[in-house]
């Protein structure tokens, strides 16, 4: 009899203990810094949703190959959750994993990038932590510094870009401006795109996360020419600002994390991922670069000034 | 069959095509990680002075042409615990938190120029003066206290890092011009290309100055002035490819004796103090990895001083000849080589790691010819030295380490094996907290040491001061606490108190009757002292206040003299139209304690054989007016605007005082195209 009750006892335990534990599995497109600073912002939001788990970490190294690797040993372990940092896998981990609920975080346009239908609801095993910064923001802060902003200038291939332009389209229109974009095919179409560009005279250029328009040698190249004609250009990033660009929204990678955290813990309590709508992120910075503006003659607006979380000058 | 393969091939490629274009993975988010190549130069404004592991002030571009600097000393005073005196030969003496040199030579501060040490063997002086070309500075970082664990030797009282523009802060040509009192003229012209994988910029500067004009006195009624007549020339080229950088600078000095001295008219007509540097700084620095970084650097200075004078006579009866304090050094040069990495690590670490080797040498050093009236010369000559080299190896090691977003920790160390003084080892530490946005509390320690000049080990005079072979480096040891307060987002409030323990002190002492020498002091100089500084900033311009405590005491609890024990600098500058700017400074110096053996020999301001009271405080107002209009900017200064009568102490006991400037004024022009 006492041996029974041991055993029972014994098994309520391991019952307890199992069920307190949730295996969740972190798949990182690559390992940097942005990525480990949203997964720390994740940790803490499991931790103050009081969810118990064990984590573990694979580095995908923007390798395909790695990828398909991991994919086989997610399925073994058969996690109760996947968290992915990064568009790359994304694609990989999502395209072959159907079964299992998948956060992803630190992604841009997952629409774009056909990993989810919408941005209220993905009908399928995702819902993540989006990178997108409304457009209507964007344009906003741009119109903040340029009170004539009429024409917006994009450069933007179709291949990667088509669905976000229309968007922003869209978002112009509503807003009363107009978003003259120009096609560019590859790299060496940028300088002559550009030309077509501000030939139709727009007032400033504002740069989508597009591969193909923005490489090392063409960035370098739209900023110089930016600079010296006087164009305001409204960059993707800190990094972007630094190297010469007028204005950028930045990220707090922590809250996004954190966002993607507490998405986590909605589903594991139960919610189907697929019902969630994707989140944008709730805190962004204006990065400003004063040396810039002097540059091109523009004055920024005191309020604006007072406004920025980071400026270079 | 063999009709058909060629369609077989060509489908089984079309069939492999969208495999090939899964394999292509997205890279939109690594647009916003990547670091990317600079167009134009910048450095963050609202966070980092307060976040730096040490004191630091930086000066840019627009400060220093808002001041109306001519030099860099113009600037370098203006900064709370720096104290820049006149010196009698033509060399502006600095002392930051009051460490300096009685002598007329800066060999307590560590001046680089892009990080590169600008070093001149013989004096261990570092040049401030009309020598740099202030027109080509887009930046100046002054770091107050030791910093040997990075640096070296010389890094003692503090490192003066100046920045030079880059090709993309020009892209095109800018030109100017610029005329004041006293005759100055100078000229520049700066031209700059950049390109998607190379940059080039090409400068070229003249100077031109009377002074205060002859200098000689007519017996005994000297007439000291600060203003020497002085040329200087520089030109400078910068190119890069990729990662490779060329940096190749020429700077030629000229100045005539200085004031102290008496010359027969025609010597002084004649000659001039004559000084020639060539640079050459080759630099590859690269991302190894994403997480590594590396960097190899050489360069190489070569010094010529081609206005050593083989013969003299002199008109004097008192003396022989008058060649002293001139630079005996004809030729040196310098070789560096430097590697360092950079390891990101995880936790928010980051990991510097560097080796360097320097070689010096004296490649002649001549005697210095001593005539008589009669023409007979007089043996032994006064200076003697013979050609030497010597080596240097050096490792450093720093750590920097993030906790969190509220706690920085840096933590150096350096090792130098010198080939005369052996090992000397110099650590860093720095803690920066930020309890919250707008506080940053700074605990920093440092120490550093200076290897004597080859004029204080080997020198052997007959009649001045004689080397000592046997000195050791000096040393310093400084902990220090900062605490960096915003008040709002437009009132910024600073406030340090550092502490230097100085040790091995080298001093002149009498060695024999009637003849001075080099010796290390016993005991410990020790300085204490306090910076404040107050920013206002607004929307049409700014107002800053500064003011510094210094008490520096020998080892028997001495004041030092000659160091002021406080000053302070009110400085302020308004937008009066869009395109008109007015800048104001005014700067008080307090007064000046007297070596403890001063009598009154030549001072005609007072009683002769007496001592005299302390060199005054002193004020000094300048104003300065720019007007921008398209391309072309135009800067009116005016410099001692209530035209003060001001004196700096000579570095000799019982001489005179040195007169500083009375007003003056500057116009320059900028046209940029």
């Amino acid at each position: 009899m006492i041996k029974r009750l041991y055993f029972i006892f014994f098994c309520l335990l391991m019952a307890t203990v199992a069920e307190g534990k949730v295996l969740i599995v972190v798949v990182k497109s690559r390992d940097i810094a942005p990525y480990n600073i949203a997964l720390e912002g994740f940790k803490r939001a499991l931790k103050r949703g009081r969810i118990n788990s064990n984590i573990i970490e694979y580095d995908m190294k923007g390798e395909l190959k790695k990828g398909q690797e991991i994919i086989k040993e997610v399925k073994a372990v058969n996690p109760d959750l996947i968290l992915i940092l990064g568009s790359n896998a994304t694609q990989v981990i999502s395209s072959s994993i159907k079964d299992i609920p998948i956060i992803f975080s630190m992604v841009l346009n997952p629409v774009a990038s056909g990993f989810i239908e919408s941005m209220q609801s993905s009908d399928n095993n995702l819902t993540g932590a989006s990178m997108d910064i409304p457009i209507e923001m964007q344009f906003e802060k741009l119109r903040s510094i340029i009170p004539n902003l009429r024409k917006i200038g994009v450069l933007y291939s179709p291949m990667e870009s088509k669905t976000i332009i229309e968007d922003a389209s869209d978002v112009a229109k509503e807003m009363g401006l107009v978003l003259i974009a120009q096609e560019v095919s590859s790299e060496k179409n940028v300088p002559s795109a550009l030309e077509i560009l501000f030939e139709k005279r727009a007032d400033a250029l504002w740069m989508v996360a597009d591969g193909t328009v923005f490489t090392t040698q063409s960035s370098k190249h739209i900023l110089l020419y930016t600079l010296r004609n006087g164009i305001p250009f409204m960059g993707l990033s800190l990094s972007y600002v630094k190297a010469g660009a007028l204005l950028a929204l930045s990220w707090d990678y922590q809250d996004i994390g954190r966002q993607s955290g507490e998405l986590a813990v909605r589903v594991l309590s139960g919610e189907e991922p697929g019902q969630i709508p994707i989140t944008v992120p709730r805190r962004t910075s204006l990065v400003l670069n004063l040396k810039t503006a002097k540059r091109i003659g523009i004055k920024i607006p005191p309020s604006v000034l007072t406004e920025a979380e980071e400026i270079f000058e | 069959m063999k009709k058909s393969w060629p369609y077989l091939f060509l489908l089984f490629i079309l069939a492999s095509l969208p495999v090939q274009a899964k394999e292509g993975l997205p890279k939109r988010e690594m647009l916003i990680f990547e670091d990317v190549s600079r167009v134009i130069t910048a450095s963050r404004y609202l966070q980092p002075i307060s976040e730096a592991p040490a004191s630091i002030d930086v000066i840019n571009e627009s400060e220093i042409k808002r001041m109306g600097a001519r030099t860099l000393s113009d600037v370098l005073r203006r900064i709370a615990g720096v104290y820049v005196s006149a010196s009698e030969r033509h060399l502006e003496k600095i002392y930051i938190r009051g460490i300096g040199t009685v002598s007329s030579y800066n060999d307590k501060v560590l001046l680089l120029i892009d990080g590169t040490p600008q070093r001149e063997l013989f004096y261990g002086h570092a040049f401030i003066d009309e020598y740099l070309p202030v027109e080509n500075i887009k930046r100046i970082e002054l770091i107050r206290g030791p910093g040997s664990a990075l640096y070296g030797t010389n890094a003692f009282g503090g490192v003066i890092n100046v920045i030079t523009k880059d090709a993309e802060d020009i892209e095109g040509t800018q030109v100017s011009a610029g005329w004041g009192s006293v005759e100055t003229k100078s000229y520049s012209i700066i031209h700059a290309q950049v390109r998607t994988s190379s940059k080039i910029m090409i400068f070229a500067r003249r100077y031109e100055t009377e002074g205060d004009g002859q200098e000689f006195s007519k017996k005994y009624k000297r007439n000291v002035l600060q203003q020497d007549p002085a040329r200087a020339s520089s030109f400078g080229l910068k190119y890069s490819l990729g990662d490779l950088s060329l940096d190749a600078k020429y700077l030629e000095f000229r100045h005539k004796f200085p004031t102290n001295w008496d010359f027969h008219q025609d010597v002084w007509n004649r000659n001039w103090f004559h000084y020639k540097n060539l640079f050459l700084d080759l630099k590859y620095e690269t991302k190894l990895s994403e997480k590594v970084t590396g960097l190899a650097k050489v360069w190489w200075q070569h010094y010529d001083n081609p206005s050593f004078f083989q013969k003299y006579d002199s008109d004097i009866t008192t003396f022989t000849v008058i060649t002293a304090d001139i630079w005996p050094l004809k030729e040196s040069q310098i070789l560096s080589i430097q590697t360092q990495f950079s390891f990101i690590l995880p936790f928010q670490q980051r990991i510097i790691l560097g080796a360097q080797y320097d070689y010096e040498e004296i490649i002649e050093a001549k005697d210095l010819e001593i005539k008589t009236k009669t023409g007979k010369i007089v043996d032994p000559p006064p200076f003697w030295m013979s050609p030497m080299d010597r080596e240097n190896f050096a490792f450093y090691l720093q750590d920097i380490w993030k906790v969190g977003n509220w706690l920085d920790v840096t933590l150096g160390l350096r090792s130098d094996w010198h080939q005369v003084f052996g090992q000397s080892i110099n650590p860093r530490f720095a803690a920066v907290l930020r309890p919250d946005k707008r506080t940053a509390i700074k605990l920093l320690y440092g120490q550093a040491f200076r290897v004597p000049s080859y004029r204080e080990l080997y020198t052997r005079t007959g009649e001045w001061t004689e080397g000592n072979e046997n000195l050791k480096p000096e040393k310093i040891k400084s902990p220090e606490i900062e605490i960096d307060y915003r008040l709002t987002k437009n009132i910024k409030t600073r406030l340090n108190y550092y502490q230097s323990y100085i040790t091995n002190l080298i001093t002149t002492k009498e060695v024999e009757p009637g003849r001075e020498g080099y010796v290390n002091l016993a005991g410990k100089t020790i300085a204490r002292g306090l910076e404040y500084l107050l920013r206002f900033t607004y929307e049409k311009g700014d107002v800053s206040l500064n003011y510094s405590l210094s008490d520096i005491r020998d080892e028997t609890d001495k004041r030092l003299h000659s160091i002021p024990m406080h000053m302070a600098n009110l400085s302020g500058s308004y937008q009066l139209f869009e395109n008109l700017h007015i800048n104001s400074d005014l700067f008080w110096v307090g007064k000046r304690k007297r070596w403890s053996d001063d009598t009154n020999q030549y001072d005609l301001r007072y009683p002769k054989g007496q001592r005299r009271p302390d060199v005054p405080a002193y004020t000094t107002v300048n104003l300065t007016l720019i007007s921008k209009v398209k391309d072309i900017e135009v800067s009116l200064s005016i410099y001692n605007l209530f035209d003060e009568k001001q004196y700096d102490p000579h570095e000799e006991p019982k001489y005179f005082d040195i007169e500083l400037p009375g007003r003056n004024f500057r116009i320059n022009t900028i046209y940029r195209f």
